[in-house]
Parts: structure tokens; sequence; C-alpha cells
């Protein structure tokens, strides 16, 4: 019998349908990954089994742990199962924690909850849980708090609470989404080391195509509330049978066709750069120590050319963008911008401004939302002396060649997707034809598909307006995608410089080939022969 | 062109029973400039402390003022001391929050914000003590010392709603389209805080009135001639077990404007707070 048995199951919130007819089972002891876009319906079958679904919805069909239906249960019963017999871990581990409890005593609570009977069981218990999970479980590693953590060991605390009483099945949804590379390869390393040494199953929600392939031993695919393909995971990856299978498989390797005219002339030049941050006092009469966040950077981005910057949270590649965008007085260093040199403390003019736009991550947080697309477009022209006289007539265009239509100046950001407010920050930064645009995570947070057509839209930009980007990005695969030059970040410093190819075929900084090591890839064994040499 | 709203938006049933309850006291109020049922200054010592007739609808007062009248023009100064003393709270306070803000951890910060903080400490009452006593007791200075209590309200509320804003990468982004501190705060930040602030000016529009009343009633408000709330509990207090109408109307009246508008501040957040306005 199978551990966790989905039979025809239904799920709609408000008469909506969010699942349709599911049908899959996970097996004791395996790893199953549930693969999608945001919005397949991933999160809403893990919650349905978890019986967290949100107000409102109903429910049709099975879901039965080893042959209970779940779902008939009532809530007093399904409360004593999550947690025993069922663990979930979460994408934001710090959102999961309560912020004012040591991770000693919220680990142990779930003990309590479930019938261990003493305090001081429970926290020897929690300890234990944290050893297992790699954290200190002695007295102190017990009494801290969890800002004193950093994300991996957030993430470790939640997986030692959802494994506290050894349950047969962890779901575990995103797990590594908030997560540095090097930090996720970690973390899945100690998933896999769980599910073998403690005999449970494993659910992996994901959106990553190279994570699954690392982890599961089956695999089903999920689209519109849809399972479109299911099976071992060498038989999905190798045959892809359902055409939307095929369509993601393309998406998460593609690469934009790029024919990047660079010519020889820079556009930005950077030459040590530095910027510290006082921190606090450690006693009142005490030197204020300082935190450098850049450390002498120098480098020059040319026209038409894509230069990448990589490096992992907290690197300073957001201080150093926010140092080239004039958000932050430069404390050190030259900045020169158009041919025109700047001294340190020397702001940029309204002028040297034009040349330059950004686009930022959070396709949400990156309008006003009371403003209308025309409004939100048209903020740039205030760099121009008067705003011209056929705005309107150049903020439709901008639309248009991001793919939008003219009709949607009208429209608030609200009513747009993910990926369509990417275009229009786009649109916005196009809009007074900059030689740089800085690209800052701006395609980290889209689906793999949307992020496709997004990177397909910036080289056609590109070429057209003979652009220079400077793409920042945590993310090594999408960097190799669209940049000429790659710049690894670690600690302030720039460890490695050079051509993409170089740099990703044949790293020298020991940080470098860490960072590439932990990057998911899809082993060779799981691809298609046609697309292997598709990708190449 | 308008957007297409298809999100239904429930109203909240304390709305309704807080418009309602605010919208009769400003009717009498406005109503009160052109028509009172008797003049208020008037005293008619044979009528002295009527029961509610028909003749008086509230009854009279121990000199024989008709009640309804001074509830009416007492209703009228509380909103007026009220709403001048929130015009004041917001006018300065709001600059002042919206200034700390942009300026986040600066000297002029913290300047601002530490002497919101000495404000703060003190009681309002006892503030509008120390002013009266000072200058002596007027309406004006009820005004101000209510005003003086709501300005670090606004400063604080203001300061910490812009400054979650200016984490948001829209904020940045004006920055890098060359635009100023005061043209970002004003164009971007305002409209986006404007919800939150009316609901706090409901609240301290309420408070601003309880103030008055109290002010009043110690004899440190609006002084006689002119009704007020207030001083109708505090003239009538020792007639309560003769009379108990005259303490229990304008006591009335007090608590209903205050239900009123807290009812409305309450409704107006439910209404516009995102998270909840998600979740419909």
């Amino acid at each position: 019998m199978s551990l966790l048995d989905f039979q025809g199951l239904e799920v709609a919130i408000r008469g909506q349908t969010i699942l349709r007819p599911l049908n899959f089972q996970i097996q004791p002891g395996e790893i199953y990954g549930l693969v999608g876009e945001s919005g397949s319906g991933k999160s809403m079958t893990a919650l349905a089994a978890m019986g967290l679904l949100p107000n409102g919805s109903q429910t049709r069909g099975k879901i039965e742990l080893e042959g209970q239906d779940l779902l008939a249960l009532p809530e007093r019963r399904m409360r004593n199962l999550r947690g025993k017999a069922l663990g979930m871990i979460f994408q934001e581990p710090m959102t999961a924690l309560n912020p004012v409890q040591p991770v000693g005593q919220q680990v142990a609570e779930t003990l309590l909850v479930h019938g261990v009977s003493s305090k001081r069981e429970a926290m020897d218990r929690a300890g234990d849980r944290l050893e297992r999970v790699g954290l200190a479980g002695d007295k102190t590693g017990l009494a801290r708090f969890p800002h004193e953590l950093s994300g991996g060991q957030r993430q470790r605390v939640c997986i030692a609470m959802a494994i506290a009483l050894r349950p047969k099945l962890l779901i575990a949804d995103e797990p590594t989404t908030a997560l540095d590379v090097s930090t996720q390869a970690q973390i899945l390393e100690l998933l896999k080391e769980l599910v073998e040494d403690e005999g449970m199953a494993l659910m992996l929600i994901t959106h990553d195509l190279a994570v699954v392939a690392q982890m599961a031993q089956r695999v089903a695919v999920m689209n519109q509330g849809e399972i479109v393909e299911q099976g071992r995971t060498e038989d999905v990856f190798c045959q892809q049978s359902h055409p939307y299978t095929r369509r993601l498989f393309a998406a998460s390797t593609h690469k934009p066709a790029r024919a990047a005219k660079v010519e020889e002339r820079p556009v930005l030049a950077v030459e040590g750069l530095s910027h510290a941050y006082p921190k606090t006092r450690p006693h009142p009469f005490a030197p204020r120590p300082s935190f450098q966040a850049v450390d002498a950077i120098s480098f020059q981005l040319r026209q038409g050319e894509s230069l990448g910057l990589v490096g992992e949270s907290g690197c300073g590649k957001s201080t150093l963008s926010r140092l080239i965008l004039g958000l932050e007085p430069r404390q050190q260093g030259n900045l020169s911008l158009d041919d025109q040199s700047l001294a340190p403390g020397e702001a940029l003019g309204r002028r040297l401004r034009r040349s330059l736009q950004v686009v930022f991550q959070d396709p949400a947080g990156s309008f006003n939302p009371r403003h209308r697309v025309e409004r939100i477009v048209a903020e740039p022209f205030h760099l121009l002396d008067k705003r011209p006289s056929d705005w309107r007539a150049r903020v439709e265009k901008a639309l248009l060649a991001v793919g939008l239509s003219a009709e949607d100046r009208h429209k608030f950001p609200h009513e747009f997707s993910g990926g369509q407010r990417q275009r229009i920050a786009i649109a916005r930064a196009l809009i007074i034809r900059p030689k740089i645009i800085v690209l800052d995570e701006a395609v980290s947070a889209l689906d793999v598909s949307i992020r496709a057509t997004i990177l397909d839209l910036l080289a056609d930009l590109q070429r057209e307006y003979g652009l220079a980007y400077l793409f920042i990005s945590h993310d090594l695969s999408v960097v190799e995608a669209i940049a000429d030059r790659v710049m690894v970040m670690r600690a302030g410093q720039i460890v490695e410089h050079g051509p993409t190819a170089d740099v990703m075929g044949n790293p020298q900084h020991p940080y470098t080939r860490a960072l590439l090591a932990a990057v998911p890839r899809i082993p060779d064994h799981l691809r298609p022969p046609a697309q292997t040499e598709q990708s190449s | 062109m308008m957007p297409v709203r298809s999100r239904r938006r429930q109203i909240p049933l304390a709305l309704v029973l807080g418009l309602a309850l605010t919208s009769l006291f400003v009717v009498l109020a406005l109503v009160s400039f052109i028509w009172t049922p008797y003049d208020v200054t008037k005293l008619d010592v044979a009528n002295r402390m009527q029961l509610p007739s028909a003749a008086h609808w509230l009854g009279t007062d121990n000199i024989g003022r008709d009640i309804l009248a001074m509830i009416m023009v007492g209703t009228r100064t509380s909103i007026a001391v009220a709403l001048v003393a929130v015009g004041v709270g917001v006018g300065l306070g709001l600059p002042l929050g919206l200034l700390a803000a942009s300026r986040h951890g600066s000297l002029l910060d913290e300047a601002i914000m530490r002497s919101n903080d000495l404000v703060f400490a003190f009681p309002s009452l006892v503030i509008a003590i120390l002013i009266t006593a000072a200058f002596g007791p007027s309406a004006f200075n009820a005004i101000l010392a209510i005003g003086i209590f709501n300005i670090p309200v606004f400063a604080r509320l203001s300061r910490s709603a812009a400054l979650s804003l200016w984490q948001l990468d829209y904020l940045r982004f004006a920055q890098t389209a060359g635009k100023g501190v005061a043209r970002i705060s004003l164009e971007h930040i305002l409209p986006n805080i404007l919800n939150i602030l009316i609901v706090q000016m409901t609240i301290q529009f309420s408070l601003g009135i309880l103030a008055e009343s109290g002010l009043s009633y110690i004899g440190l408000g609006v002084q006689p001639p002119t009704p007020s709330l207030g001083r109708m509990l505090a003239d009538n207090r020792t007639l309560t077990a003769l009379a108990p109408h005259l303490t229990l109307i304008p006591g009335m009246a007090i608590v209903l404007i205050v239900l009123g508008l807290n009812l409305l501040g309450d409704g107006l957040r439910d209404l516009t707070d995102p998270k909840l306005a998600r979740q419909r």
C-alpha cells in the first residue's frame, strides 16, 4: 500500500476550480517531486494533504494516508496527525519561525503539543533534533533566536521542527527558493540524508527542474491545477511526452539568440569604488566599527555589452548597484559615465542620469499602485528639462516595443501578471533611451517560461538600441545565458572576472568553482538526446 | 476610461453605523448656524428644569435655557475645536513625519522623533492645563493644547508608514528619475498613506471632542456664554439627583459622537486595509 494516495482530488475555492482531479501516490521512503510554475496548484496540493486549505474551499475525492481518508477526518484528529505523521516546511524560513521565541523552545513545543510529558525531556529531544539537522543542540544553541541565525540555519530549524516526531511524510514547499545556491546545496543534501536515515518519504515541491532531477525518484509535472505528466524521473525527463513538459524544459535551458555589437568605447567605468557602512559601537566610547560592503571595485562596461555580476546574498552587489545608480553617495572611487568622470561624493546630475536606468526584481513593488501605466512609464521624462509634447506617443511606442499593447497605458499595475509588469518596468527604463540599463535581479522572481521571453526581449532591445546591460543576479544560469562577461563577487570584492565561457567553463578562483559546483544542473543522462544538442 | 473593478466591496456595518451617527451630529451642528429652537443665551427662569415636552423637546436647564439648542451649539463648538486641532496635528505632524522618514537615521530624524517623544510624555490634559494656566482659558487655547497633542501622533504614524514605503523599488526608481525627496514624498508616499491617515484622523477627531469636553468640564475650555457639552455636564452635576436629564442628555451626546467617530474610523480601516481587502 502506498503511503499517501491522492484519489481524484479536486479543490475549488468559491466556485473557481483550483485543482482538477489529481491522481498520484507517494510510496514510503521515496522522494516525490512536484514541479510546476506559479499558479499550477502545487502548493494547494500540499495544503490539501495537510488539511490547511483556505476557508471556503470545497474538496472532492480522497487523500488517503495509509488507507485513512484525510479529507474526511475531523479537525481535531487532523491536528493530531499534523506534525506527528505529516511534517511540512515552507519557502520563507524567517516568517515560519516565531521571532520572539528561542529556537529550542519552538522545536520543543512541537513535541509538547504531541504528548511528550515533561518540558525537560522535550528540550533534550529538541537538542537532539537540532544536532541532527546540523545545528548546535547544547544550551546556547537551544537559546538562540531566529534573527541570530542565517537563512540556511533557519531553514534547518524549520526542518528540525518538522521532523521532531519522525513523521512518515515530509512535505517541503520550495524549501530552497529563498536561499543562496551553496546553502541550497547543503539543505538539499540534508533532506536527502534524512529521507535515507529516518525512512520517511519526502514530497518536494519546486519550480526548479534541476533540483527535482537531483533529488526525486519520481516526479509529477503540474500545469493549471492538473498533473500533465508523471512517472519515474528518468522517464519524464528523457521522454517528455506531454507538450507542456517539453515547453517547460526548453524554457529552463533557454538561451536568447544574441548578436551583440560590442563597441570598444566604455559607457560606464568604475575605478576603486569602496563603500563602508557604520556598525553599532560595542560600547559607548569605542571607535565606531564599519562593514566594508564594497571593497575597491573597478570595471568597465562597453556600449552594447552585457556584463553579469554574480554573487550570493550579502556579497555587496546591491550596494554596488545603489552606488552606480547614485542612490547612495560614493565614499571612495571614481565613476565615469558617458565619458564624464565624477569624483567621490559628486552626485549624478540630471543630464548624466538620462543615460542610466534600472529594472528591479520585484514586479509588485516596482510601481506606485495608485498610478496608471501611462504615468509610471513616463516618470523618467522628469530627467528632461521639459516633458516632450509627444510623450503619450512615446509611452505608446515603448509599450509596443516591450510587447504590450497601447491600450495598456490606461490600466493600473495590479491588472497585469508578473511577467507583464516586468515588461512595464523595462518600458519605463527604455523611455528616455538610456545607454545603460542596470538589471538588478530583473528576472529572478519570474517563472522559467516568462523568464525566457523576458530574456529574449532584453536581447532584442539590446540589438535594436545598442544598450549596455549590467546584469546583477544570484542565479548563475541566467547570467550564463545573457552575459558576454561575468564578474563574480564575494565579500565586497570581485574575485574573478572574464568572458562568460571562460569563467563558467574554466573557473580559476576556488570560490567560483564552489559556486558553480553548488548550482543544481540536470544531469546529462536525464536529458533527451535531441535537447542536449539544442541547448549547446 | 475607468479601470474595471471586478472585486465587489462589502461595506462594513461599523462604517454604516458610524457614518449615520456622525452625520446626525454634523447635521445638528450645521443647522445650528441658521436655526435653533430657542436662543441659547435667552434665560427663562420661569420654565427652568423642565422635562422634555412639546415646547422644549429635550427640556430646559437650571436657568431655563433650551437643552436642544444648547446641544446643537455645543456640538458645533466641539466639532469646530476638534477639527481645527486635528488640522493642526496633521498640518505639522505629517510634514515632520515625512521629513523624518526621508532622512531616516540622520540627526534630523532623531531630533524630530525625540522632541515628539517629549510632547508625548505629557498627557494632553496636563499640557492643556499648562497652556491655560499660562495664557488663560479660551477656545483658542483649548485648540492649541489639543492640537499640540495631535502633532506627535501624526508625525509618528506618517513616519512609520513612509519608512516602509521607502524600501520599495518604485521610490528608488523615482530617485533614479532625478526626483527630489519632497517631490517623491508628495507624489508617491502621501497618496499611499492617505488611507491610514484618514482613519487616524477620525480617531483623533473623536479624542479631540472628548478632550474639549473634558477641558470645558474643568472650566479651561470654551467660556460662557458659548455653550459646550462639557460645561453643560459641569453646570448641572449638582442637580443630577433632582433632574437627571440635565446631565444625561449632554453626556449621551458626547458618548454618541465619540462612538460614532470611533465606529467610522474602525469601518474605514476595515474598508481600506489591503490585507483585509485581499481576503475578500
